[in-house]
């Protein structure tokens, strides 16, 4: 009862209020530009709030946390360029969907999701954090191991019925990431000894060239007119909508907080696994996986909001960041001076705090996450000789302000050409990025698993189980392939 | 011998690029899995080299197989596209300042290449180049190149 009072009185408190609008609203706009990832905006919030005191502060980092994880959904719906890599399975059906000029109807879905994923985030956050972070600490290398194969699965979800053009993307991506400098072992790995290499390909700068450079480079190849968007005079979608899909929410979000709770997973990963879980789930969707089904844009924009307050469990609790920003956050925290390993029972009126500039970010995610649709689909209206350009110099300055490195420049521009080359034979290019996001967390776990088992021999360390799962994920995507073509 | 050369095709040779990709991969992950007995740098991309060795080559047999697909879109202002952005990336690198071939290639690629009106060009390289200044520059202090 008294942490309700505390979260009341925080909830009334102006700078609160102010702080958490304030950094919702930049987080909405921040998250939609590609380059501006929510990592680097949180940085820049956290070195820009280092002088202020610890309410507003924390309560703008929160605006901002919630803001750039919904708004990097904009420019994957309205550009197929995800503005965050969160927001990655959101462009595998929300673009499909802007294509067939639906693109305000499904900012405004992702908008709705996003707030009812991040408010059950939330009271995730609020009422099961000891018993997530119980069962968040009982995952072990095997079992991310094994998170890391299921969402390889997703393969057979994006290859669009050429299965093996996917698979064979999924392992040219597993295979780029595996280039550079590993935290395992200090060797360089395959960089034909280009020092920039060293560092690895990064997967943000690949994004960008296979979704932004690569698309608008194969639009230009197209001569088709610009979609006539249809801009409705209600943006919120109608409530039967969201009803009808409420189980699929409901699961997503669940899936989200879990995923989301589980050190080094993230929003990504937890966008992706319920876009699978979705397709395989969801038996009739009005329109196929791929080709702009609305519950292919539920389910990652509902996981990837309530994986918020899971990545917020083990970082209150155990002292263990969920994702990137979480990991900056608490980097934040032991820089004013609180440095405990739980948050929770150490600093009770903090996690009030956090509480408190939450439930605000969630309302003003509704109220600033539906402005502004209307401008953003214009955009689409500007003809593709003038709009195409525009996008390639947004993908030169987004590659660049990653690392201000030039050479993720024309790392971007070799990712944009191959993905155009791709895209002119049919070969999808979402598994090559599946395979970059989901090398480090196969690696570092297929590493843990073989030093566990103390042998080399690919038979002995794999454990019966393992070795099925192995057999019958192939088998699995195959049927699925199969499935889709049907 | 002609009809050998024609039977490569486009989506062939880009399947017999991936096979020598992969080629390459599984050789330069095998030379590193076998400078140590342990488990090293090399045991896992080995077992994704192997992976990727074994699609393209099954892929590059379907595609010998099949009926080439015909590729879509035209070639030509992409080319043009592709090179300007070669030219953007390279000017870059040259330390020729952002300010100058943000612009220059918004101009160039959408009046010279896309054939789009010279103002609505013009316009579209100047209002582009200053919101990007002004968003991440002066905004956010992310510096340009």
């Amino acid at each position: 009862m008294q942490g309700f009072l505390d979260v009341l009185s925080f909830l009334i408190r102006p700078e609160v209020l102010l702080c958490a609008g304030l950094g919702t609203l930049l987080g909405v706009y921040v998250g939609a530009i590609p380059g501006l990832s929510g990592t680097m905006a949180v940085s820049l919030l956290v070195s820009l709030t280092y002088t202020w005191s610890e309410v507003p502060a924390i309560a703008l980092i929160m605006g901002m946390f919630v803001g750039v994880v919904y708004g990097g959904s904009r420019s994957a719906i309205l550009l197929n360029i995800p503005g965050a890599p969160a927001a990655v399975a959101t462009g595998f059906d929300g673009y499909p969907l802007a294509q067939k000029g639906k693109a305000a109807q499904a900012m405004g879905l992702a908008c709705v999701q996003s707030f009812i994923g991040t408010v059950l985030g939330i009271l995730a956050l609020a009422l099961l954090t000891p018993q997530i972070a119980k069962i968040s600490s009982l995952f072990k290398s095997v079992d991310f191991l094994l998170l890391g194969l299921i969402a390889l699965l997703l393969v057979g979800s994006v290859s669009r019925g050429n299965l093996l053009k996917g698979l064979l993307g999924a392992s040219l991506g597993l295979f780029l990431g595996c280039i550079g400098n590993t935290s395992q072992f200090s060797v360089n790995r395959f960089t034909l000894g280009i020092r920039y290499l060293d560092g690895g390909v990064s997967f943000i700068v690949a994004m960008i060239g296979l979704f932004g450079a690569g698309e608008a480079l194969y639009q230009l190849s197209l001569d088709q007119p610009p979609v006539r968007q249809e801009v409705p005079k209600r943006i919120i979608p109608p409530l039967k909508t969201v009803l009808k899909h409420l189980p699929l929410t409901l699961f997503s979000s669940v899936l989200g907080i879990i995923v989301g709770a589980l050190p080094g997973a993230g929003g990504d990963m937890a966008a992706l696994l319920s876009y699978d879980a979705a397709k395989r789930t969801v038996r009739k969707p009005e329109v196929p996986f791929g080709e702009g089904a609305v519950e292919g844009l539920i389910a990652p924009e509902t996981a990837n909001n309530a994986a918020i307050g899971g990545a917020l469990i083990p970082m209150l609790t155990l002292g263990i960041p969920g994702d990137a920003i979480t990991a900056v956050l608490l980097g934040a925290l032991s820089m004013r001076g609180v440095s405990h390993l739980s948050l929770l029972s150490a600093r009770p009126d903090l996690f009030h705090l956090i509480l408190a500039a939450l439930i605000l970010a969630a309302v003003f995610l509704l109220l600033f996450g539906l402005s502004g649709i209307r401008v953003f689909v214009k955009m689409l209206k500007i003809p593709k000789g003038l709009l195409m350009p525009i996008i390639l110099v947004l993908c030169v300055v987004g590659s660049y302000a990653i690392n201000m490195n030039v050479y993720d420049v024309l790392l971007m521009v070799l990712f944009g050409f191959l993905s155009f080359v791709f895209k002119r034979f049919s070969y999808p290019v979402a598994p090559v990025v599946l395979g970059l996001i989901l090398r480090n967390l196969l690696e570092t776990n297929t590493v843990r698993v073989v030093l566990l088992f103390g042998d080399l021999s690919m038979f002995s360390v794999l454990s019966p189980f393992l070795l099925a799962l192995l057999i019958a994920l192939p088998i699995l995507s195959w049927v699925r392939g199969r499935k889709e073509r049907v | 011998m002609r009809r050998f050369l024609k039977s490569f095709t486009s989506d062939r040779i880009l399947a017999l690029a991936l096979l020598l990709a992969s080629c390459g991969a599984f050789c330069a992950a095998l030379n590193l899995r076998l400078s140590d007995n342990a488990v090293n740098a090399g045991t896992f991309p080995l077992i994704v080299s192997a992976a990727f060795l074994l699609f393209s080559g099954l892929n590059t047999v379907f595609a010998f197989r099949k009926k080439a697909d015909a590729p879509k879109g035209s070639l030509s202002s992409v080319l043009w596209v592709g090179a300007l952005l070669l030219g953007l990336s390279a000017g870059l690198l040259l330390h020729v300042p952002f300010w100058i071939v943000c612009p220059v290639f918004l101009f160039v690629a959408s009046f010279a290449v896309l054939k789009q009106a010279w103002l609505p060009s013009l316009l579209s390289a100047a209002v582009t180049t200053g919101l990007i200044y002004l968003v991440f520059a002066v905004l956010f202090r992310v510096p340009l190149p």
